[in-house]
């Protein structure tokens, strides 16, 4: 459905102005699950291409490295995207907020008139990529039903934190509130790591520059700038257009779009999805959604935990980072690219669904033993699957790893007053 | 007694996937170093001799040793001048993404060191754990990955020591008109993808960028020698070695080349002898 169609039902009133600190809320909170989504379709598309796709060109070789590098590069930004508006829901006194409903969605489920769904890389994931991060038109600023892009969101959530930034003095009930910035990983307030940067959001100067830290990101700061994620995917998109044909289909996997692990009903039951089938891909993807729940749980720790101690927050932090996102998800997912989906016509993907909310665990002790309980389902599991027949070798790798990892957090919990309950 | 130090310096490669990028991509993509279009996958291995597809305008890698002390007196002339100091048994730098350990502190497994010149041969390996030699980074209890721990800090002496500067923003800008130059007048298609590539990240000039200002990133070793020695000693150079002694050896890489895909490295192995 799309914003014509729905004007035919009922002429939709154009979206109100944040009057209020709920509506603000409310707002920041579709703002952190669009940016987790796009995460997600971007991560998606750069797992579809095939970097080592016999054949190509040395030109060609480095083109698809640059479509992984750039598409990899704006998923961390839209990563950041997230954390940025955590730190925003938690700078008003509000929880953040690490959910997400599963993919496909339709066009209008956050009143973006764009659909959200998982495409593999190529023309459709391209237009529908430069459609989301186009800046923000003239008539933006026009009271409209919907957002035409992701940029107006933001337009309209520095209108309201300006609004009520100006009325109410007490707006950033949660300045004190633990939340991840920059300070955490060492790294001085402005600067880029990884190309990312986390703003702490304390008062209404530094709420307004995490926001415009986002549309300059998105959008860019000025109608060319090259760095903006519209830029980057125009670029990308110039390169692809100018490819022969039989180059791109060697660029891409046979993926499929919209993949699930078994038939789900909370999705946009207009869109084809494909049901992964193969064993293998099957048990596989499914220990990724766990792994990713789990790097998840361990963000929600990490942004607004009031009850976890500074070396809580260290641990949280030095194992969701680098072991859970670079050492599992990745590999994971290359790994996954490489096994069949089990229809005979396409490979196997990532699926990036979460089975129900992504829960705040309010309590220290409970939640490390759940973490070392769910770190022990997936050192087990991953070393099952990578025992199985034909699964590449480098998922002992993984398995390996995930099982030190668990075993580093066995450690550390025994050696704090969690211990007891184990 | 008296103790033999032998002071080396030069330079080594290691082709490994950075940051964040997984410690076992072969190709990289998120980081900032890469296998050209040509080259060989990345490997991780910290070689100091017979380098693997070096790059244009890099350093040249080996390690040599440039001053021999006996019971802390210089001796000019001494056999061991000259010789070669190599890592064998392929040295991996073993963070795997903070999994094992902090980046840039990351112990360096297997460290086996040779020094060799003519007919004369020494090698000997630091065992994390000289209790169980087969036990890997994976095995061995915290304090023992603590003890083959690197100190990092930050300075400008080793680069300065290594390429006679200290300036990363110059040293990378220098590079990148070389590799300009060469681009405008190289036809192979391989060869023009790669030096593309090398381009564009030279590109990214900011002082505060890992690519720039990892090159000031000094990372110290100090590791024993404690497995068996193998040595071949026909002239007498070191007369009795004593075996039974650790043989400490210092171990400083800096000076970090990520275009060329190498590291300054210098440090001094002492011997004690009977």
């Amino acid at each position: 459905m799309n914003a014509d169609l729905l004007a035919t039902v009922a002429p939709a009133p154009p979206i109100p102005p944040i009057t209020t600190r709920e509506e603000l809320i409310d707002a920041l909170g579709k703002a952190a699950e669009i940016e987790h989504a796009l995460m997600c379709q971007y991560l998606f598309a750069a797992f579809s291409l095939d970097r080592t796709a016999p054949g190509l060109s040395p030109a060609d070789q480095e083109h698809v490295r640059t479509f992984a590098q750039m598409t990899l590069l704006i998923a961390r930004q839209e990563m950041e995207h997230l954390g940025i508006v955590c730190n925003l829901l938690i700078g008003v006194g509000a929880s953040p907020n690490f959910d997400r409903p599963n993919l496909p969605l339709q066009a209008n489920y956050y009143q973006v008139d764009l659909p959200l769904a998982l495409l593999p890389f190529g023309e459709r994931f391209l237009v529908l990529a430069e459609q989301l991060e186009a800046p923000c038109q003239d008539h933006a600023h026009e009271p409209l039903p919907y957002y035409p892009s992701v940029a107006a969101i933001y337009d309209r959530l520095r209108d309201g934190l300006v609004r009520l930034g100006a009325a109410s003095p007490d707006l950033f009930l949660g300045a004190d509130d633990p939340q991840l910035t920059n300070a955490d990983f060492g790294v001085p307030p402005a600067q880029l790591w990884y190309d990312v940067a986390l703003m702490p959001v304390t008062d209404l100067p530094s709420a307004l520059a995490a926001i415009d830290l986002i549309r300059v990101q998105g959008e860019g700061a000025t109608a060319d700038d090259p760095h903006s994620h519209y830029e980057r995917f125009v670029a990308m998109h110039r390169t692809w257009d100018a490819l022969p044909a039989a180059t791109r289909a060697q660029m891409v996997r046979p993926a499929p779009a919209n993949p699930m692990t078994s038939a789900r009903g909370d999705v946009n039951p207009r869109v084809t999805c494909t049901v992964l089938t193969d064993e293998r891909a099957v048990g596989l993807a499914n220990l990724e959604n766990r792994c990713y729940e789990l790097l998840l749980l361990l963000l929600s720790r990490l942004y607004g935990a009031t009850d976890a101690t500074a070396a809580d927050r260290a641990m949280y932090q030095e194992y969701a980072f680098f072991p859970l996102m670079t050492m599992v998800v990745r590999p994971v997912s290359e790994i996954l690219v490489e096994l069949p989906a089990g229809d005979g016509r396409h490979c196997a993907v990532p699926t990036f669904e979460i089975d129900g909310p992504i829960r705040t665990y309010l309590d220290r002790t409970t939640f490390h033993v759940q973490l070392a309980e769910r770190l022990a389902h997936l050192a087990t599991g991953f070393a099952a699957i990578a025992a199985m027949p034909d699964v590449p070798a480098r998922l002992h790798y993984v398995a390996k790893n995930v099982a030190y990892v668990r075993d580093r957090v066995l450690a550390y919990i025994a050696g704090t007053n969690t211990s007891a309950i184990l | 007694m008296s103790v033999i130090v032998c002071s080396f310096h030069g330079w080594m490669q290691v082709r490994l996937a950075t940051n964040p990028d997984p410690t076992d991509e072969l190709r990289g993509v998120s980081g900032y170093t890469f296998a050209l279009p040509g080259e060989p996958d990345l490997d991780r291995v910290l070689r100091s001799r017979d380098p693997v597809a070096p790059r244009t305008h890099g350093p040249p890698i080996g390690v040599a040793v440039h001053r021999v002390t006996v019971d802390g007196h210089e001796v000019g002339g001494h056999p061991l001048l000259g010789a070669r100091f190599d890592l064998v048994g392929d040295a991996l730098f073993e963070s795997v993404n903070e999994v094992i350990y902090t980046m840039g502190e990351e112990p360096l497994e297997p460290f086996e060191v040779q020094l060799s010149h003519g007919a004369f041969a020494l090698r000997r390996r630091a065992f994390l754990d000289p209790t169980r030699p087969g036990a890997t980074v994976y095995d061995v209890p915290r304090a023992l990955l603590d003890a083959h721990a690197s100190d990092v800090t930050l300075g400008d002496q080793i680069m300065i020591e290594a390429t006679g500067a200290g300036d990363p923003v110059a040293f990378r800008a220098r590079r990148l008109a070389l590799l300009r130059e060469d681009l405008a007048t190289c036809t192979d298609p391989a060869q023009r993808a790669g030096l593309g590539r090398r381009i564009s990240e030279l590109e990214i000039t900011a002082p505060t960028d890992h690519r720039t200002q990892s090159m000031l990133f000094i990372e110290t070793r100090h590791y024993p020698l404690n497995g068996p020695t193998t040595i071949t000693d026909p002239e007498r150079w070191l007369g009795t070695l004593d075996t039974y002694a650790d043989f400490p050896c210092d171990l400083i890489l800096g000076s970090w080349d990520a275009d060329a895909l190498s590291a300054y490295a210098a440090g001094t192995l002492t011997l004690p002898t009977h």
